[in-house]
């Protein structure tokens, strides 16, 4: 077996589990990316999704046949054919459900025992105290250090800059400028309104609160990492520590915050069945069927959201219908067409 | 965790500020609502029934003005003495309305009673 067939295989697996799942993951009132009345979804959507399993099932092991007696080409077939089987089972779904509620009533939550959760500064008040921590101790030091300051290693050598105040602090001013930005993020995120499904109302607004506090302690934690992975080079700079020790304290940090970072997204990703997902507005204004295009492709010119969060599958995809996100394409389209032409 | 809720029909003929109101003080009538106990703000309001703010704030400003909630530290919250006289004109209208429509002594009175339990 060689890697290309692990990790062609590999592939295969996530694909087959992350399409099983599907159904469990999406909200009451969604079905294959169609909209559904929770009853449906309970007993004739049962059905339909047995047969979405067996279908899925049954190509996978088409597939798995072809790719070992034909080619690895059977690949992409296989990727094309689960996208076209979930677009199949959708329909069916559309065509089945019968008709749905026309959404008159809006709610509201009123939270008596609101406790708007602080967590999440703790975090910022740790990213910020290691940059005072930072600036008090470089003022300590500023005197004994050399009137040459290594500021940069390269494979012609290190370059060194005279010893001025900007050039002592430049890192820490970097620090500050980029903390200052995710302090706002963080501030933003956590003072944004709640959104509420109007077919279940507290559980989505409990589920935005909650995703609002989660947003906010990563962002802290990004933040801590940041000022960390600072202090290292302003102490490298100040030559406090060696090159050898900076490269060890930086792989290590590094490796923290994606470690760190894997895990949060994961316990988001796993818990957004219930919690990301479930701010998804049933509202036939922003999140009818007519929007999703085969239950994948959302456009719709109305809905002041850029990213919405898909409805097959976890993640967020772009609203087609807003200007920006045809800017953003562009944006990453002419950045891949630039890399080539450079990297050529 | 309290969870309570307040559901406004776009399609009745009541307005929505009314409809708003009235389910605050059925919840305080019901002791859902304390007094002392905030209400959320108007932005915040607006944002989760997707309505106007100024409809919000009109609900608002009707229940400050019948005397059911006050304003402290920048925050509307319920009111700890309410003292509210309307009801009995209110009560007047809905009885005489309900003997107009037919309804018997004992069908009004047990209705009352089935309210206050």
């Amino acid at each position: 077996m060689t890697l290309l067939d692990i990790i062609i295989y590999v592939e295969f697996t996530f694909l087959f589990i992350n399409l099983f799942l599907l159904p469990n993951l999406q909200p009451p009132d969604i079905l294959l990316g169609a909209r559904v009345t929770t009853e449906f979804k309970k007993n004739k959507g049962k059905d339909i999704v047995n047969k979405y399993r067996l279908s899925l099932i049954g190509l996978t092991l088409l597939s798995l046949l072809l790719y070992y007696f034909v080619s690895f080409i059977s690949v992409f077939i296989y990727v094309i054919l689960l996208l076209l089987n979930v677009v199949y089972w959708r329909r069916i779904v559309i065509r089945r459900r019968g008709s749905l509620p026309v959404a008159s009533s809006r709610y509201a939550v009123i939270d008596t025992k609101k406790k708007e959760s602080r967590k999440w500064i703790i975090t910022f008040i740790v990213a910020w105290g290691i940059l005072i921590f930072t600036l008090v101790f470089g003022s300590l030091v500023y005197s004994s250090a050399p009137k040459l300051l290594p500021t940069h290693v390269g494979p012609t050598g290190t370059t060194f800059l005279v010893k001025t105040p900007l050039n002592f602090y430049k890192v820490e001013i970097i620090n500050t400028v980029v903390l200052g930005l995710l302090t706002v993020l963080g501030v933003f995120i956590t003072r944004t309104t709640n959104v509420i499904n109007p077919a279940y109302p507290d559980r989505s607004y409990y589920a935005f609160l909650k995703f609002k506090e989660e947003v906010g302690i990563i962002a802290g934690i990004v933040g801590v990492f940041m000022s960390s992975l600072y202090t290292t080079i302003s102490l490298f700079i100040w030559t406090i520590i060696n090159l050898s020790e900076l490269e060890v304290f930086i792989i290590f940090l590094i490796s923290m915050l994606f470690t760190v970072i894997i895990v949060y997204v994961l316990r988001i990703g796993i818990e957004g069945a219930r919690y990301l997902r479930d701010v998804i507005a049933n509202d036939n204004l922003l999140n009818d069927d007519k929007y999703w295009k085969g239950g994948i492709i959302y456009v719709n010119p109305k809905d002041p959201r850029i990213w919405v969060p898909k409805r097959n599958g976890l993640g967020y995809t772009l609203n087609f219908g807003h200007g920006i996100s045809i800017l953003i394409i562009l944006a990453v389209v002419f950045a891949v067409i630039t890399t080539i032409i450079l990297v050529r | 965790m309290t969870n309570i809720t307040i559901r406004i029909d776009l399609n009745s003929k009541k307005q929505i500020y009314e409809q708003i109101a009235n389910q605050i003080i059925e919840l305080i009538a019901k002791g859902v609502l304390n007094p002392g106990d905030p209400l959320p703000s108007v932005r915040e309001m607006a944002a989760m029934l997707s309505v106007n703010m100024l409809t919000v704030e009109k609900a608002y400003k009707y229940l400050e003005g019948e005397g059911f909630v006050t304003v402290y530290k920048k925050r509307f919250v319920v009111k700890t003495d309410i003292r509210d006289e309307k009801w009995k004109e209110l009560m007047k209208e809905a009885v005489y309305r309900a003997l107009a429509g037919g309804a018997k002594r004992d069908e009004i009175l047990f209705f009352i009673s089935a309210l206050l339990r």
